[in-house]
């Protein structure tokens, strides 16, 4: 009964954990711009998640370490300090994104200006992080974030035309007015979105706070492969919202207010205090997790001593890059950025950056002397590879494909 | 490699680089979007399903987007013969649509009936559909 409440908790937080800002916007942008067309991108996106945070939170288990450790150990420091490089950056531009979503959802329902916000918001997540068990922001964030399923609950009340969904998502094809070099943009930026780098820096770290051994293995793959297919579901309900009520109207999303439309079209004020909840708890939440890999990243580069399950007295240069992260975080922020640009280039700049991330994940997973019995099997090798074809194609065409769209425009 | 490198450049710089005609249906787009934004919100305020602090937030992001649409307009460059009287147009709905959202964000803070407000964002909305429809709009 015990480990039943431990699997469902653990999947529940994953579906409530899986949506971010970065998703969120993405899909909503792209539902309210292309309909359903792009819905085989979130696919792809949560296969490529399932399998990269199964293979990292093997390598954790197995190991006892976080990925991270091993990749600086078994690629040197060289390599090492690229991943870092590249992962600091995007997760930094994810934080900054993250604490301006929590000040964006506030305005909603305050009417006052995000900038009073985001201070306020930087500052309870530096709270939470210092004084919060790694269970309970875990689990708190994750399960309010569920609330996010009034997504799926506003599309089932809109009663859309289902067929033409279906059409738009098995069929799909580069609306009228928009060109195919934009849809392949915000295909890479989907891509990214679902696959950003701090997921996996977050997972594997999080099976050493939590201390998995190779008996929760069974555990941590129910975990990601139900939980996060079911988040999968809810960004294609984000996507749907904005088709069935945006796009008709030509309303292209650029504003968190215009995500919250469909929704409260669909459920009125009770729907929307729902969303709004589930938002803050998903912003809230992922913030916490960007702050955290921050930490991760350079103390696991850097050999400190680090994590949650320790006192911050005796992680204090953990906690210390942690705080400065939410500094400069801020101080992106603090020049009055739209926080919905940084996340449209947060997760276009995460697909930049996946090689980095993913594939010494692969070259760790296969590493007999890390992983000893439990090295990836063919299939899982094999599916690695083609993500590492796709990986690679999304990288590259990021940036020329920004350049083309003028960012999507 | 250089050259290759070189050229890809020059081909990318290229497609950054757009024409006064597209820049206005771009601009018209973007207004149309914010306009039909503001007579979402509005309608649903009316009907006592968005809150007022939400409703607000929303016309506040739809007046950014009026602006930028109508920086977009005066920011770029010289017009061709026969463009000028384009941007003009644009430009004069862009701001119609830009009076009718600040007339509909006073109304809301002063509590007023938003009926007036509604048809008045569908008009500025209609008016520049009908833009964007004569500057070669495909949508």
């Amino acid at each position: 009964m015990k480990r039943l409440f431990a699997v469902a908790l653990g999947v529940l937080t994953a579906i409530g954990g899986f949506v971010d800002i970065g998703d969120l916007v993405t899909n909503a942008v792209v539902g309210s711009r292309f309909g359903m067309s792009l819905a085989w991108v979130v696919v792809v996106g949560v296969v490529g998640i399932c399998l990269f945070a199964n293979m990292s939170g093997r390598v954790a288990a197995v190991s006892g370490r976080a990925t991270f450790e091993i990749i600086r150990e078994r690629l040197g420091p060289r390599a090492g300090l690229a991943n870092l490089g590249a992962g600091f950056f995007i997760n930094l531009m994810t934080m900054a994104a993250e604490i301006g979503g929590i000040a964006l959802a506030v305005q909603l329902i305050t009417g006052i200006g995000p900038m009073l916000w985001m201070p306020l918001a930087a500052f309870a997540v530096w709270i939470v992080v210092w004084r919060a068990k790694f269970s309970q922001l875990e689990n708190a964030t994750g399960l309010l974030g569920l609330s996010l399923i009034v997504f799926a609950v506003a599309v089932v009340m809109l009663g859309p035309d289902w067929g033409e969904l279906a059409r738009q998502a098995v069929q799909p094809t580069v609306p009228a007015g928009e060109q195919p070099a934009t849809y392949w943009y915000y295909a890479v930026a989907l891509f990214g979105a679902a696959m950003t780098p701090y997921e996996v820096f977050f997972f594997s770290s999080g099976a050493v706070e939590e201390g998995w051994g190779p008996a929760d293995l069974g555990t941590a793959r129910l975990n990601v492969l139900v939980g996060f297919p079911l988040g999968g579901l809810l960004s294609l309900a984000i996507a749907a919202s904005a088709a069935i009520v945006l796009l008709p109207q030509a309303i292209a999303v650029t504003s968190l207010s215009q995500v919250v439309l469909p929704v409260v079209t669909a459920g009125g004020t009770v729907a929307f205090c729902f969303l709004v909840v589930g938002m803050l708890a998903a912003f809230f939440g992922a913030a916490l997790e960007t702050t955290l890999s921050s930490g991760y990243t350079i103390a696991q580069y850097f050999g400190w001593s680090w994590g949650k399950f320790r006192r911050p007295s005796a992680a204090a240069r953990f906690h210390l890059t942690m705080i400065i992260g939410l500094v400069l975080a801020l101080g992106i922020l603090a020049t009055g950025v739209d926080p919905i640009q940084v996340t449209e280039y947060s997760v276009v700049f995460s697909a930049v950056a996946l090689p980095l991330t993913y594939v010494p994940i692969l070259i760790v997973a296969n590493d007999a002397d890390y992983m000893g019995d439990d090295v990836n099997g063919r299939a899982a090798n094999f599916l690695g590879l083609v993500y590492l074809a796709i990986i690679l194609v999304a990288a590259l065409a990021a940036i020329p494909l920004m350049i083309v769209t003028g960012a999507g425009a | 490699m250089i050259r290759a490198l070189a050229a890809a450049a020059l081909v990318l710089a290229l497609a950054g680089c757009t024409s006064l005609r597209s820049t206005v249906v771009d601009a018209l787009d973007q207004a149309v979007s914010a306009t039909s934004t503001a007579t979402l919100a509005v309608h649903l305020t009316g009907a006592g399903r968005l809150l007022d602090p939400a409703a607000d937030t929303t016309l506040a992001d739809a007046l950014t987007e009026l602006e930028d649409a109508a920086a977009t307009l005066v920011d770029a460059g010289p017009a061709a013969p026969g463009e000028s009287a384009a941007r003009r147009a644009a430009l004069a709905a862009i701001r119609a649509a830009t009076d009718a959202v600040l007339a509909t964000r006073d109304d809301l803070s002063a509590g007023r009936d938003l009926a007036g407000d509604e048809a008045d964002l569908r008009a500025a909305r209609d008016a520049l559909e009908a833009l964007a429809a004569a500057s070669g709009d495909p949508s």
